[in-house]
């Protein structure tokens, strides 16, 4: 399902130049669930973020469910992670102005739906995550395991076929921590979604199918 | 989507408080004052009642003459050449003026020359100002009155709420006939109900109410009289000998052909022949010239005076157009930096956006979108201190005999000043922003 192929990621700056990711070829199946792990610094966010066509990869080569994605320009990227991918973030990212539905309706305002459509699809992914009766709280009225539960909501309401999910238990205890891992474990059993998670957990990582270790950019 | 936007644009102004005051201060003072311009130019300048025809109409109000003398410059210059001296005199030409007189127009003078203009349709002759006081009931009332011939209500398009205009026939018996404006009918009268034919002692003179109008609302001295009368019963001794005198005149372009009167004024003066010094107090003037000037050069000169009506025109509006800019330019960009700061607080929800599938183009447009409601907002406040400052403005004739109105061109240039100023404000942070990299908006908390 993913396919990367010599991925290099320099930064340059005027006087120096820093290797963040070094010749990775990695390749992820469909319905597998991918956990990350390294060290601070060793890369992981930046796969992450080049795997999900956050970031561009100095060069090598992507490919996505058949598609060289690597070569797409801007908007076509943009299209791309609307209909294909979800993201969670460590920090959550919800919208502080937007209500729960607002915000999980997110993804779906860059695609052609009604109102009506947009609201049906979003009460199934609360649901889903056991959040259907907060639609019309405020980020800040939740908790931090009910933020995290309204960011996965977010990440599947447009049925993506992959999600990616950096450190998404890292601001939480180990009871939310866990709470989130099951939901997304269920994910991925039930609905055979692909997941590549970064984690510092050793823990959550070994539920998962496969590990992957970094070390200075370059795959252990 | 955009009840989306709406709906989290009035949001985030709910969440910064502080930020969306100091927006919507900074917003409805800067509309106010321009939608403040608006209203004063579209009320002084603008075409309606009495002056509806302003593109039409041509001024004339002053007449110049002059003593030139030619005089003569004798230069003498020295220079070596080859250690030879050489001298070289040049000789100057110029014209010296001696003496220069501006004045209003004579009667006679008016008269004799200007009622076959071929190129207007018709014509006024006025005595426009004349300040008396009179008593009534102990209360001084001061009065404005003009003195007008039979064509003056056909140019000047007053609204006529009671009785009549003056006729030919006023002006040929020389009638003590008065149309007064409904403003002056309350405070001579009490009311304007019941006064035609009524009696108004004014300069020792019983003159009878004819008719009752409704005043001017702009500042032109050819109609903020607030007693108009028959021009005819001047005593003669006002009807100047010479060229000058007390009377301004107005004419009525043939088919727009503002340009075809002035030049055809300015030939006939050109052909009057110089007075006898003997009536000029000894001045032996040897140039005449019209000043004919259209409705807003005159109106540009009585603010910017120049001699020429079109230079002052030119200058006024380019301090106009200035005063317009700076109003503009200096809270688009007190705004500008406002919204740079907030926006930057939500670089986070941009790169949210983005991972998600917003495109630059899409968050561009969402952040203008905000800021053009929050201008809206403003510029509702701003038109809601506007009509008030116009209505405080009329009510204590703040302004004179100008009156400041709006209607639906006012609204509707108010609105596209809005608009264009939300969007013009909104445009380089939200560009600024929508170029962003995800990766480094989503370092943001």
């Amino acid at each position: 399902m993913i396919t990367l192929q010599n991925i290099n990621k320099l930064y340059r700056t005027d006087t120096i130049e820093t290797t963040a990711l070094n010749n990775i070829n990695l390749q992820v199946d469909e319905g597998e669930f991918l956990s990350i792990m390294g060290p601070s610094g060793c890369g992981k966010s930046t796969l992450l973020n080049i795997i999900g066509l956050l970031d561009e990869p100095s060069n090598g080569k992507i490919e996505i469910k058949g598609q060289t994605v690597s070569n797409y320009h801007t908007k076509e990227t943009a299209k791309f992670r609307n209909e294909h991918l979800g993201f969670i973030f460590q920090s959550f990212h919800l919208i502080p102005e937007l209500s729960v539905m607002d915000n999980v309706q997110l993804p779906l305002l860059y695609r052609n739906l009604s109102q009506k459509e947009r609201n049906q699809m979003a009460s199934v992914a609360l649901e889903s995550v056991g959040l259907n009766n907060r639609m019309e709280h405020f980020p800040s009225q939740l908790s931090g395991g009910q933020k995290q539960r309204v960011a996965i909501a977010r990440a599947i309401v447009g049925k993506p076929s992959i999600i990616l999910a950096d450190e998404p238990t890292g601001n939480l205890d180990s009871v939310m921590g866990n709470e989130i891992m099951n939901i997304l474990l269920q994910l991925n059993q039930e609905n055979k979604t692909t997941i590549i998670m970064v984690t510092h957990d050793e823990n959550m990582a070994h539920k998962t199918h496969r590990l992957m270790r970094l070390y200075d950019g370059r795959q252990l | 989507m955009f009840s989306n936007y709406l709906k989290l644009a009035l949001r985030v102004l709910h969440r910064n408080k502080f930020f969306t005051g100091i927006s919507l201060f900074g917003i409805s003072f800067t509309l106010t004052i321009l939608m403040l311009m608006v209203a004063f130019l579209h009320s002084q300048f603008g075409a309606k009642n009495p002056v509806s025809k302003t593109d039409d109409l041509v001024y004339m109000r002053h007449l110049k003459m002059a003593m030139v003398q030619n005089d003569t410059i004798w230069t003498k210059d020295s220079t070596q050449v080859d250690g030879i001296w050489k001298y070289d005199s040049t000789f100057q030409n110029v014209n010296n003026n001696i003496s220069t007189s501006i004045s209003w127009y004579g009667k006679k003078f008016l008269d004799s020359y200007f009622r076959q203009l071929n190129s207007a349709e018709k014509f006024t002759f006025i005595v426009p100002t004349s300040k008396y006081n009179v008593y009534v009931n102990s209360v001084k009332i001061d009065i404005t009155t003009s003195y007008v011939d039979e064509q003056y209500f056909d140019i000047f398009d007053f609204k006529l709420l009671e009785g009549n205009f003056i006729s030919k026939a006023d002006i040929d018996q020389k009638a003590y006939m008065a149309v007064i404006t409904s403003e002056l009918a309350k405070k001579y009268f009490g009311s304007t109900n019941g006064i035609i034919g009524k009696q108004m002692l004014v300069d020792g003179k019983n003159f009878t109410v004819k008719g009752i109008i409704e005043k001017a609302k702009m500042v032109n001295l050819a109609i903020n009289g607030q007693l108009f009368v028959p021009s005819s019963i001047l005593p003669d001794d006002v009807y100047e000998t010479g060229y000058f005198g007390n009377y301004m005149a107005v004419f009525l372009a043939k088919n727009g052909n503002i340009d075809a009167v002035k030049a055809e004024i300015k030939d006939i003066v050109s052909r009057v022949p110089f007075l006898d010094p003997s009536r000029t107090n000894g001045i032996a003037y040897n140039q005449i010239e019209a000043m004919p000037f259209t409705f807003q050069e005159s109106l540009a000169r009585d603010v910017i005076y120049m001699e020429d009506g079109a230079e002052s025109l030119f200058y006024l509006r380019w301090v106009v157009f200035a005063l317009i800019g700076i109003f503009i330019l200096v809270p688009t960009l007190n705004l500008i930096n406002l919204n740079m700061s907030r926006i930057m607080d939500r670089s986070a929800e941009i790169g949210v956006r983005k991972a998600f599938g917003a495109d630059s183009n899409g968050i561009l447009i969402q952040f203008i979108f905000e800021n053009v409601i929050l201008t809206f907002i403003g510029g509702l406040l701003g038109m809601i201190f506007t009509i008030f400052l116009i209505r405080l403005s009329n009510n204590l004739n703040l302004l004179g005999e100008l009156v400041l109105e709006f209607d639906i061109l006012f609204f509707a240039l108010s609105f596209f000043i809005t608009i264009v100023f939300g969007v013009i404000s909104g445009f380089i942070p939200a560009s600024k922003m929508a170029k962003v990299h995800i990766v480094e908006a989503l370092k943001y908390k």
